[in-house]
């Protein structure tokens, strides 16, 4: 090989490896920062989760009213009555007085002085998609009406938020009630959702369970694997298309 | 090109440093948020929780007000520690915590205050002409002093330790260094009646002179050492004569007044319901010098600020004292309590790595007002 065309070569090579170690260096930082987006939209996710658990703490549906002035009732965070905590007891039944677009969650109450435990809102179910449990501390206000005592255990409340496919439907679903204006997304669904608009049941795959919609819900079946939904509003009612 | 594939390199890696950075700090304000959170509502309701039916706030409360740490409402005792333990080891682990508690209350009260009496016959005595009652006048201010200030005590004119000795290299305090040669006007001089000499425990100008230099008289030598912070610089003083019995009454008078204000000192004049300022021909009071000494007695006190007291009761008496005596002094309460110890003053958590501290107030049922506060120390 003569001299010359030896130099074309080897130049050639060095900017074909010029090219490729740039492109690899533009892919590395390109990655590097989908990462930190993802990694920003999990710690907003994380925060977002803190935030709705202590308003649930804070919430009517498990904490005692106390009268702040004459008109006004406020609840103190965390401080739960054993009465709401009976009431919702093993109901099966999405919370409606906290109400959640983003994931699914059902609430444990776990008494730290007598054992007593309580499941609040839907059942636990790892069915529902990916799950993270908080834990926050609480106390439990006891209507014992045969005793002049009036007890106050500590306990603790576990919260656990589901999500993936399902809770995604069913945020949506909520979402455009609440906002009433149409909206679509698409998903894979992983088992068979249907909801029975009579008895107000959701049932995904084997599971169900009692949702609270805020405005009137059109019957539908979907069957497992992807979709593009359609969510129709129209005159305070929502039908999937 | 060699430079620019070098910059693209450092580039890359520190990008990809940076990114890793970010994560951990990010990783470590989440979880520094999740603890906040946590502490956060333990201590709203931890405060809540009871023991035999008495909320933990309570009992804390009542510990900070009257310092009872195992109080029995009727129930059985409840053992405040044990309580705390119990709920703080339950949350956060044992030896993860520590809760200091400290609570400041505003409290009124009379302090030690400075009484010189004159231990004189008339002072001390019974006289069934004196209305207090059947007290002597010596009784009657015991008894008022007792009631406001119980630590105080009343010093006569006459001892000799603090008042009939010279100390300071000045004239003993008692003295009557002037009645020889220019006693009160009508008072005759080296007069041969007992009731008409210098008398050294009736000096209540020139010992109240004295103790507003000095300060308050004290049990041990130097028996005098100025006047302390806590006790108010008043001089309470009870006679029912002339200064030094003759006088000179205006000259004794205008030294102690003098004295008195340079010192920042006021002297309330306790005037018993009878005085017996001589001269008398009978046993009957001499109207004319009793108003004399009265207006003297007057003069010294509100001169220096402080008031002539008529001592009508104990009672009243008792008022006047507290009236002129009495001071607010904030009186501080505190605890430390972790899994195994309980000290009543503040200490710091040892032996962690990093320590969060969260302050928070406490509701305290005092019947005088109170702010309580707690910090409570996480360990990790």
């Amino acid at each position: 090989m003569k001299k010359g065309s030896l130099d074309l070569t080897i130049k050639a090579m060095f900017a074909l490896f010029i090219i490729l170690f740039v492109l690899f260096i533009g892919f590395s930082v390109l990655g590097t920062r989908t990462d930190t987006l993802g990694q920003e939209a999990e710690f907003a996710q994380q925060r977002t989760e803190q935030s709705f658990f202590l308003n649930l703490l804070g919430s009517p549906c498990l904490s005692v009213v106390d009268k702040a002035n004459k008109s006004v009732y406020v609840e103190t965070q965390g401080f739960l009555s054993q009465t709401k905590l009976d009431r919702g007891h093993l109901g099966n039944e999405d919370l409606r007085c906290a109400e959640n677009y983003n994931f699914l969650y059902s609430v444990k109450v776990l008494d730290d002085v007598n054992g007593k435990e309580w499941l609040i809102g839907i059942m636990p179910n790892e069915i529902f998609g990916n799950s993270r449990t908080l834990a926050l501390p609480s106390s439990i206000l006891y209507d014992l009406r045969n005793t002049t005592i009036p007890t106050t255990n500590i306990a603790r409340v576990f919260f656990t938020r589901y999500d993936g496919a399902l809770p995604r439907l069913y945020g949506k679903l909520k979402e455009v009630c609440r906002s009433r204006a149409s909206d679509s997304i698409s998903l894979n669904l992983p088992l068979t959702t249907v909801y029975d608009n009579e008895s107000n049941v959701f049932i995904y795959g084997n599971t169900e369970f009692y949702p609270y919609f805020g405005c009137a819900i059109g019957a539908f079946n979907l069957s497992y694997g992807r979709h593009l939904i359609y969510f129709a509003y129209s005159n305070g009612k929502v039908n999937v298309n | 090109m060699a430079l620019l594939v070098l910059a693209i390199v450092i580039f890359a890696i520190l990008s990809r440093l940076g990114t890793q950075g970010s994560f951990a700090e990010q990783t470590g304000i989440l979880g520094r948020e999740q603890t906040e959170n946590y502490v956060n509502v333990n201590i709203q309701t931890v405060l809540y929780s009871t023991a035999k039916g008495i909320p933990l706030s309570e009992l804390i409360g009542d510990y900070m007000c009257y310092g009872d740490n195992n109080p029995d409402y009727g129930t059985g005792k409840i053992n405040l520690e044990n309580e705390i333990r119990t709920r703080l080891n339950n949350y956060y682990g044992k030896d993860k915590w520590i809760l200091y508690v400290n609570a400041t209350s505003t409290t009124t009260f009379v302090p030690q205050i400075v009484i010189v009496f004159d231990g004189s016959g008339s002072m001390v005595n019974k006289d069934f002409a004196n209305p207090l009652t059947g007290l002597t006048n010596y009784e009657a201010v015991y008894a008022a002093i007792r009631k406001v200030s119980p630590t105080s005590r009343i010093w006569l004119m006459e001892d000799q330790v603090r008042f009939g000795t010279s100390l300071f290299g000045e004239r003993p305090a008692n003295n009557c260094d002037l009645s020889n040669n220019k006693a009160d006007p009508g008072m005759p001089l080296n007069s041969l009646n007992p009731n008409l000499r210098p008398q050294t425990d009736e000096s209540w100008a020139n010992v109240a002179s004295f103790v507003a230099v000095h300060g308050p008289p004290l049990d041990n030598p130097p028996y005098f050492n100025g006047w302390p912070p806590d006790v108010p610089k008043i001089v309470f003083i009870s006679s029912d004569e002339r200064a030094c019995n003759i006088g000179p009454t205006i000259d004794y008078v205008d030294n102690a007044i003098v004295k008195a204000k340079a010192n920042g000192v006021k002297f309330y004049f306790i005037v018993p319901p009878m005085l017996y300022a001589e001269p008398r021909t009978t046993s009957a009071p001499n109207l004319a010098a009793n108003a004399f000494v009265y207006n003297q007695m007057k003069r010294l006190s509100e001169e220096t600020g402080g008031k002539a007291v008529n001592l009508t009761s104990v009672a009243e008496l008792a008022i006047e004292i507290e009236n002129a005596a009495r001071i607010q002094k904030n009186i501080l309460r505190e605890f430390t309590i972790d899994s195994s110890s309980f000290t009543s003053n503040f200490r710091t958590p040892q032996g962690a790595k990093s320590v969060l501290a969260y302050p928070f107030p406490l509701p305290t049922p005092c019947t005088v007002d109170i702010d309580a506060n707690a910090m409570l120390f996480i360990k990790s």
